[in-house]
């Protein structure tokens, strides 16, 4: 059951995260679908059929890929360097500094002005997280400090973000800011994509780097470390690279939880427990859970959307009660 | 700074426009300069805000209208919900008002971002109209959504009944304005620069909240509003028949005993929501309550404390 061929399973997970990425363009909330895709592939469609599947689906379709993939594979990254099954890609405050960065622009009114005001605000939020979880841990490479610098840097964002609903004067920009906290892809366009692309891709590099080093880091600090792994090196790029890609993947969709904290869990088992094998199982399995929780969303809203960050909450907490008791079971 | 960016942004896209449209030949290009001085009239406008749904109501013929917000037809919000019955709605989506193909949008500066610059992008004609603070808003909300439907007289006319109307609500004054103030779910209140200040001060009351130096909306606390003690206090129309956590302050024992002691007015929220010329309708309506309100001081005798 555990020495399942590996290609058998990438193959898996990269056929259903294509089927997912296609399901995302075909479905929304109208009738443009399946056939209407084939049109526009064979040139013959019309100009609203091609705005439709290749300006609003086509780019919604790539950030729900590309977040997905960030979160699986920064929930995996981070599970594996500080051992802890409960860590989460939001763990180390990016994705609070990020929500808050977004959140200013809007209360200030700069995201009125041009559309990527928002996802800019959003990244220069995450970029200063890093600099204070860097000071706030130190020179040191105890991983007790960067999960407490964390959650002080969580708990300082969120705070702020409080403040600023409390202190928005007009209650239309309170709400606005309420329904962007929970997250969603609706009608982003490729100005998001490219704005966000590349701090997803150095991001991504700079996790899937640190591979090896986490394998060695299942033996134990001190192992590792005379693995010749060093770890305060490790522990700066997994934090820039966690800070470049979720900030962006936070900056552009607002926050979307549980896909990161459960989709390495699902996995863990068909790679042997492997945690190197685990970083890009997981990242396509992130990407192949997010594009179908986003095709959820299109279809169960009639009128309103949903928001995608609470479809993935209200599917994800369940699940990921039903896997801990399998646990269980399996350990007694 | 954003009327430079808006500035930049139309100069930028007209010119984009005249280089798209005039490159083949210059029979093209005198079409297009005929064709900008004398531009066709919107023949199917989607609106996307409670807001614009209303104001387009007011200035536009019905068969123009393609669709409205989903909020539109909402008697507890619109004012205008009856005349909206009928009209298609959305839930401003880019892709159903893609469809819909709109030859003019009209949207809000805080509703759906994304979806007002993906459709930007697109290059719809899309108007973002403001939130309006004051009469003067009003006048040039309704001017600014008259001019992009070609409705400019309509939109005059319409200015013109408001000043004459808000002329003969300014006009009953009464020498000491009493004092009034929001007092809603979550104590909730409205000071100045809002809508409601506005609406407000034009029927001749002082507004605390805004003396205490609350601008937009904020928070009164209990104690605050009894030891102010405010002539008349405004609320909401209750939305709930069983109450809610957010009514819990009209419950409260130093509320219920307060509210002995002065005016309770409820209000109609349509009315205060949307910067029409439907407003006026608040500030007659308040008018009454602040001349009932002379007329029983006269009785008793009893000027306000």
């Amino acid at each position: 059951m555990i020495k399942m061929a590996r290609p058998g399973l990438f193959s898996i997970l990269f056929i259903s995260t294509l089927l997912a990425f296609l399901g995302s363009v075909v479905v929304g909330s109208s009738y443009v679908g399946g056939r209407e895709l084939l049109t526009v592939l064979s040139g013959t469609a019309d100009q609203t059929t091609r705005l439709i599947l290749l300006e609003i689906r086509l780019p919604r379709a790539l950030l729900g890929l590309m977040i997905g993939m960030t979160l699986g594979l920064g929930g995996a990254v981070l599970q594996g360097f500080l051992r802890n099954p409960l860590a989460e890609p939001g763990l180390i405050g990016v994705t609070s500094a990020a929500s808050l960065g977004a959140v200013l622009t809007i209360y200030s009114g700069l995201s009125a002005l041009f559309a990527l005001a928002l996802p800019i605000g959003g990244i220069t939020g995450a970029l200063l997280a890093v600099l204070l979880i860097q000071l706030l841990a130190g020179n040191n490479s105890s991983t007790l400090r960067l999960i407490l610098a964390g959650v002080a840097v969580t708990s300082f964002a969120s705070a702020l973000t409080s403040l600023v609903l409390n202190l928005a004067s007009n209650p239309f920009i309170a709400l606005e800011i309420m329904f962007w906290l929970m997250g969603s892809l609706a009608d982003r366009s490729f100005e998001h994509v490219w704005l966000s692309a590349p701090f997803m891709l150095l991001g991504w590099c700079l996790l899937l780097l640190q591979g090896k080093a986490l394998d060695a880091l299942t033996l134990g600090e001190e192992a590792a470390q005379s693995l010749g792994f060093n770890l305060n090196h490790i522990r700066t790029y997994i934090v820039i690279g966690i800070a470049l890609s979720v900030g962006a993947a936070t900056a552009v969709a607002g926050a979307i939880g549980f896909i990161g904290l459960v989709v390495p869990h699902l996995l863990r088992r068909w790679v042997a427990h492997k945690p190197s094998s685990l970083l890009l199982a997981s990242g396509l399995g992130g990407a192949c859970l997010t594009l179908l929780a986003d095709i959820a969303v299109r279809i169960l809203s009639t009128g309103t959307e949903l928001k995608l960050g609470v479809v993935t909450a209200l599917i994800g907490a369940p699940f990921f009660l039903l896997l801990i008791m399998k646990t269980q079971k399996e350990l007694q | 700074m954003p009327a430079f960016f808006q500035w930049l942004d139309g100069v930028l896209c007209a010119a984009k426009k005249v280089v798209v449209q005039c490159s083949p030949s210059y029979l093209v290009l005198i079409g297009v300069l005929l064709s900008c001085t004398a531009q066709a009239k919107p023949q199917k406008v989607v609106s996307i805000n409670l807001c614009t749904d209303q104001l387009l109501l007011l200035l536009a013929d019905k068969p123009v209208i393609q669709s409205l917000s989903y909020l539109a037809s909402r008697d507890d919000i619109s004012a205008l919900a009856h005349e909206a019955v009928g009209i298609r709605k959305n839930h401003g989506l880019a892709e159903e008002i893609m469809l819909m193909q709109p030859d003019l949008i009209l949207a809000g500066t805080f509703t759906s971002r994304p979806t007002v610059f993906l459709l930007k992008r697109l290059d719809f004609n899309i108007i973002e109209v403001p939130v309006a603070r004051s009469f003067a808003d009003i006048r040039h909300n309704i001017a600014m959504i008259a001019k992009a439907l070609h409705e400019e007289q309509r939109g005059e006319q319409l200015i013109q009944a408001f000043d004459t109307r808000l002329a003969l609500a300014l006009a009953t004054q009464v020498p000491q304005p009493p004092v009034a103030v929001f007092y809603r779910e979550n104590s909730y209140t409205t000071g100045g620069n809002t809508l409601a200040h506005t609406i407000l001060e034009a029927a001749g009351f002082r507004n605390l909240a805004a003396e205490m130096g609350i601008s937009g909306s904020g928070h009164l606390p209990l104690e605050a509003l009894i030891t102010q003690h405010p002539d008349i206090i405004i609320s909401g129309r209750k939305r709930s028949p069983h109450g809610s956590v957010a009514t819990a302050a009209f419950q409260h024992p130093a509320f219920q005993a307060f509210k002995t002691q002065t005016t309770m007015v409820t209000i109609s929220d349509p009315l205060w929501i949307c910067g029409t010329p439907l407003v006026l309708d608040a500030v007659e309506n308040l008018l009454k309550v602040r001349l009932q309100l002379a007329a029983t001081q006269q009785t008793t005798g009893q000027p306000t404390p």
